[in-house]
């Protein structure tokens, strides 16, 4: 009986073009888009180099931990353009170098951690020096905030740092984002987690469709599928696992493309970042399933609140423009917390830099808890039985 | 006296203010094929709805197969094959697997289920289709694929919500036909049709049903008998005085006479040659007239002398 209903449910929704489009093939076109977008602009921007700084070392609690993350970065072993050019010194040394010009900054490290730079007047119309010295700026911010995770990394998993890095952004002379590492490729692997995330939002179509099949109220073949003898429980939990699975292959194929004939910079292993996929598909039928159940309305209109909600969602998550979460976090961090689409992308991108982490399974956890409250409720709405009308 | 298949008692719906039925009354028994006739919005899907528990009602009770139905009552349901008003199949599913779907809501055996498929199938003459999408069918194609994804798992009551509505006269004779049959293998059916010549072709009851209310029961010709008139006779003629149609009224068994664009039309209760006398006495006035027949009173003229109303559209 599972069965039955399980596999004519995978046949009604591979014959739906409309589902697999959205699911499958959006996804799929506008990955070759933003591929092709950012392969330009890979192209023309100028590479970022090597900064050359100072250090000033003196016993204290950062010390060593802020020594080996230098370490890191300036390793040529580690990338060809290391992030940083080190020299060791005292303070009297370092200024003289800062004055020629031969470092940008210097780090003076003992209990606290503090950078100096050229006053901005002496050069500043090298805009150059000015975007080096921001990022100099905002690394030392990072890793004030993460100095654990970055350290840790910097002992345990050294090629890492890099991409940990390039997640940092420092703002230049044009109030352009930019990135610490040279990897444009870095920041556009971004718009690729927004994307997924999209995509496993507009599952939401298929979970729409679980509602409007079982509830007699919502569809005819909703009310002869209630007059026959089977279990609605079972209809939807098989109607649930058919969606799931079709869909899911569809991300799954998604993310398979982006790597392998897109070559996006995903860093994690392919089961992690299937799971990641899994999950947010749960997501996103679980709340189609929950506004499908909402009540009697046009169907437009509950495919309406779904394409709203995902493209918002995706939106403030930085889908059409880059640092639309840095500007939400700023006015309001919470719906950063509870949005979707970032928790999603989030996910993605907290697993392809720092592997499953706190943060990552803190977003999976967010997702679930997410996923179950839709099911709740559509599942209390569904139980159901004769209706008032029809 | 075996137990009805289906006892109604006092039912009544409201949806929200309208009463869309009202102490609805009903018994059929096993092997009838049970025609539900009434007017577009006169409560017969209603009545169904409510007999398959999908819908709430407000008063009443009602019983399959001497139980009162559940929504779970899935022991009863697995007995029932329903045949909706509007069409109920997957776009997205060809002609056989649409059939073998619902089918297999009933009949888990797989071997089972693929002969009564099969079975079906031949049932409704869809052999040439079993490959097509229900978009490529015609609408009586259409409508009896839908007739055959509620009849496949050989249920022992099956109610057909108008199953004829928008069909052409063709495919309507053949489903009239598949009902009687059906019907010959076993099944009771319950009918409902607002097309009074189908139900009196195939029922052998008749409800007649209006405003929510069942205003008489009983077969076709006991309906018959249960009114005034027994025979319409119209006549075509150019012109005819007060006089004479007073004249007319007051022969035996004439109890209406009027006349309207031309014709000329006198309602007999009972009497054998009221015919003959009519025509006499036009003879013997000397007036020409062109054609004349004579009607048997119909299921409509029943239901116009009990509600006042037309029953055709
Ligand atoms: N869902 C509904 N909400 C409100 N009124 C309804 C609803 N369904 C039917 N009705 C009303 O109930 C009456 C009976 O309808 P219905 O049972 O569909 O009649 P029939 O099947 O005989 O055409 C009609 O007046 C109709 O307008
Ligand atoms: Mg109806």
């Amino acid at each position: 009986m599972f069965f039955h209903e399980f596999k004519y449910t995978i046949k009604n929704i591979l014959r739906t073009k409309e589902e697999i489009f959205w699911v499958l093939l959006f996804p799929l076109l506008l990955s070759i888009m933003f591929h092709v977008a950012f392969g330009n602009i890979n192209n023309t921007t100028e590479n970022f180099h090597t900064i050359p700084v100072a250090v000033c070392l003196e016993e204290g609690a950062h010390s060593e931990s802020f020594q080996k993350v230098l370490d890191t970065l300036s390793d040529e072993s580690v990338e060809d353009t290391p992030f940083l050019a080190i020299t060791y010194t005292n303070l009297e040394n370092a200024l003289t170098l800062l004055e020629t010009n031969s470092v940008r900054g210097i780090f003076q490290v003992d209990d606290e951690i503090s950078l100096t730079c050229t006053p901005s007047t002496a050069s500043s119309s090298n805009a150059t020096l000015a975007i080096e010295q921001s990022i100099l700026e905002s690394f030392l911010r990072e890793y004030r905030t993460n100095a654990k995770t970055i350290t840790e990394i910097a002992m345990t998993n050294p090629q890492k740092l890099p991409e940990v890095l390039s997640l940092m952004e420092a703002d230049d002379f044009y109030g352009q984002k930019l990135s610490l590492t040279d990897g444009n490729m870095d920041t556009m692997v971004q718009y690729f987690y927004n994307l997924l995330a999209m995509a496993c939002l507009y599952t939401s179509f298929a979970g729409a469709d679980i509602s409007i099949n079982n509830h007699a109220n919502l569809s005819t073949l909703a009310a002869r599928k209630c007059v026959s003898p089977r279990g609605k429980l079972l209809s939807v939990i098989a109607h649930f696992s058919a969606s799931l699975l079709i869909q899911f292959i569809c991300i799954a194929l998604n993310i398979l493309f982006m790597v392998y004939v897109l070559k996006v910079n995903f860093a994690a292993p392919i089961p992690l970042l299937m799971l990641t996929a899994f999950i947010s598909c749960i997501l996103g039928i679980s709340f189609g399933f929950f506004v499908g159940s909402l009540g009697r309305m046009e169907q437009g209109i509950k495919i309406g609140i779904m394409v709203a909600f995902t493209m918002v969602s995706s939106f403030l998550s930085g889908l059409m423009v880059g640092n639309m979460r840095s500007i939400v976090e700023n006015i309001c961090p919470l719906i950063n917390d509870i949005n979707p689409a970032v928790l999603i992308s989030d996910s993605f991108l907290t697993l392809n830099i720092y592997g499953v982490t706190n943060r990552y399974t803190h977003n999976l956890f967010m997702l679930l808890l997410f996923s179950a409250a839709f099911l709740c409720i559509g599942c209390i709405k569904i139980r159901r039985k004769t209706y008032a009308s029809l | 006296m075996s137990t009805p298949v289906i006892k109604i008692e006092n039912l009544v719906k409201r949806y929200s203010d309208l009463v869309a039925i009202d102490h609805f009354n009903l018994e059929i028994k096993d092997g009838e094929i049970f025609g539900l006739l009434g007017p577009n919005g006169s409560g017969k899907t209603t009545t169904i709805n409510c007999i398959l528990s999908l819908l709430s009602f407000d008063k009443g009770t009602i019983e399959v197969f001497g139980k009162k139905m559940h929504p779970d009552s899935y022991d009863l349901k697995r007995q029932i094959g329903i045949v909706m008003q509007n069409v109920a199949v997957f776009d997205t599913l060809t002609v056989y697997e649409n059939i073998d779907y619902f089918c297999g809501l009933y009949i888990k055996d797989k071997n089972l289920r693929k002969q009564y498929v099969e079975e079906a199938i031949a049932f409704v003459e869809l052999d040439q289709f079993r490959k097509f999408y229900p978009k490529k069918l015609s609408g009586g194609l259409l409508r009896r694929l839908n007739i055959a994804c509620g009849i496949a798992h050989k249920p022992k009551l099956i109610i057909l919500d108008e199953p004829t509505v928008a069909v052409d006269p063709q495919s309507r004779n053949k489903i009239l036909e598949g009902i009687v049959e059906l019907n010959r293998q076993g099944a009771t059916i319950i009918y409902t049709s607002h097309y009074m010549e189908e139900v009196e072709q195939i029922c052998t009851r008749i409800a007649i049903m209006d405003s929510g209310k069942n205003i008489a029961c009983g077969t076709a010709d006991e309906l018959k008998q249960m009114i005034k008139k027994s025979e319409k006779i119209t006549i075509e003629i150019s012109s005819i005085s007060d006089e004479h149609m007073k004249n007319l009224l007051s022969l035996p068994h004439v109890y209406d006479v009027d006349y309207s664009n031309g014709q000329l039309n006198v309602s007999c209760s009972g009497g054998r040659h009221n015919l003959i006398h009519v025509l006499e006495y036009l003879q013997q006035q000397d007036l020409s007239f062109g054609r004349v027949y004579s009607e048997l009173p119909t299921l409509n003229d029943v239901f116009l002398e009990v509600t006042g109303k037309e029953l055709r559209d």
